[in-house]
Parts: structure tokens; sequence; C-alpha cells
């Protein structure tokens, strides 16, 4: 619809679409700053080798209550997600290889929206994304602790 | 108006991104998860003060924000307590 249409709610609605299409866009920039920041820390880890406990020091709810809370096992899941073992990334938190799929997927359709000048769009960040992430978090987290408690089953 | 409104939507979006980076690194990282957490729920307070736009993502930021502090505030106090433990034993 032409957004120069004298309607208030299609001006509105125009206004919020080229909004959240710079929001995505700032989020672009803001994921591609992530990676090579992160890139520069994995480079930095393995040539100095420095163990990754120094950097990110062990659970301390769970040394000391014996349960997990809702990060635990994250570090294991990049880990093993950095090592290709997606299975095991994902039996130690879904979070981890939902997130980063999304953050593949989002990078790339922004990279292709500026190659191809828009004829392919970007993905737009939308809260139905968020909330599947939040979801998988404390589902995750619910989940293995109903298995540690019930079962004893450790994660 | 309007911009005060779009504007909201970005404060939604970053404190709801804000709620879920305190989440995960809740007692992990919680030099990083505290700043985060308290962030994110003035970003969503902000932006819940009479903007229409994003209110949902807010609200999510908001929640995450505080439940996140938990585990956090947790391993400071029994860290603490340890210290203090320690202290009064030599």
């Amino acid at each position: 619809m032409d957004s120069t249409h004298i309607c208030d709610g299609v001006m509105n609605r125009d206004h919020r679409i080229d909004n959240v299409d710079q929001i995505s866009r700032l989020c672009y920039y803001a994921g591609l700053v992530f990676a090579f920041t992160g890139l520069i820390g994995i480079l930095l880890l393995a040539v100095l080798q420095i163990p990754i406990s120094q950097v990110i020091p062990p659970c301390a709810f769970h040394s000391v209550t014996g349960y997990y809370c809702p990060g635990c096992g994250g570090t294991r899941a990049v880990i093993a997600m950095l090592h290709g073992r997606i299975f095991s990334s994902l039996c130690y938190h879904p979070f981890v290889v939902y997130m980063t799929a999304y953050y593949i997927v989002f990078e790339i359709s922004h990279t292709l929206d500026i190659i191809t000048g828009h004829r392919i769009r970007g993905l737009r960040i939308g809260p139905v994304y968020f909330y599947v992430g939040i979801a998988l978090i404390i589902i995750q987290c619910i989940v293995k602790n109903i298995l540690k408690y019930r079962y004893g089953i450790s994660l | 108006m309007e911009q005060q409104a779009n504007g909201g939507a970005g404060l939604s979006i970053a404190s709801m991104v804000l709620g879920i980076v305190a989440l995960v690194l809740s007692c992990c990282i919680y030099y990083i998860s505290i700043p985060c957490a308290v962030v994110g729920i003035v970003l969503a307070i902000i932006s819940l003060k009479g903007q229409r736009d994003g209110k949902g993502m807010a609200i999510a930021g908001l929640v995450c924000s505080i439940v996140s502090l938990i585990p956090a505030i947790f391993v400071i106090v029994m860290g603490a307590a340890l210290v203090d433990g320690l202290n009064a034993y030599m």
C-alpha cells in the first residue's frame, strides 16, 4: 500500500513497519559485531590455551543445591555446537541450538537483503521468536529439574 | 506521538533481549546478568508507561529480568555467607 495514503490507520501501520525494519537492520549490525567479537574471543582462548572454566565459572546454584538454573548446560551446549555435535548441544541446552539457527537465518537473510537490493527481504524481528526462546529456556529448566528430583538423572 | 510509540517497540525489544540474556547467564556470570537484568527492568518500565507498541515484549522482558535476579542474588548471598564463615573460622 502507498505510504502517502491519507488514512491515519494506514500511515501508522506503515510507520510501524518502517520502524520494525530499522530495528531489524540494527539487530543485524549488532549480530555482526557479536560474531566478530565472539570469533576474536574464541581465537584468544585457543591461542593462549585458557580453559573455558577460568572464563565462565561452573554454576554456583548447581554446586550448592544440585539443581539446575535456567542457564545450566549453556556452556557445554555452545562447546558441543562448536565441535559440530548438534544433538549433544540440543540435549545440553536446546535454546542454544534454537538461537544459533535463528541467528544464522536472520544474518543471512539481511545480508541477502543488502546484496540483492531488497529483492530478498531480511527476516523481521518479531516477538514470537523471543517467546519461543523464553518458553524453551523455562521448559528445559523444569524438565531437567524434574528428571533430577524424581529419577536422579543428571544432565 | 507516533515516534514515541515506535520508540517504545525498540525499548520493548531491547528489554526482552536483555531479560533473556540475564536469564541464561543468571548465576554463572552474575556480573553480566545483574546489570543486564537491571537495565532490562528499567527499559521495560519506560516502555510500559503509556506506550501501545510492544507491551507484551516489555512484560516478558520485565518478568525474565526479575526471575533472573533470583539465582544471581542467591549466589552472591551464599558467597558472602561462605566468606563470613571462613573468616569466623580463621
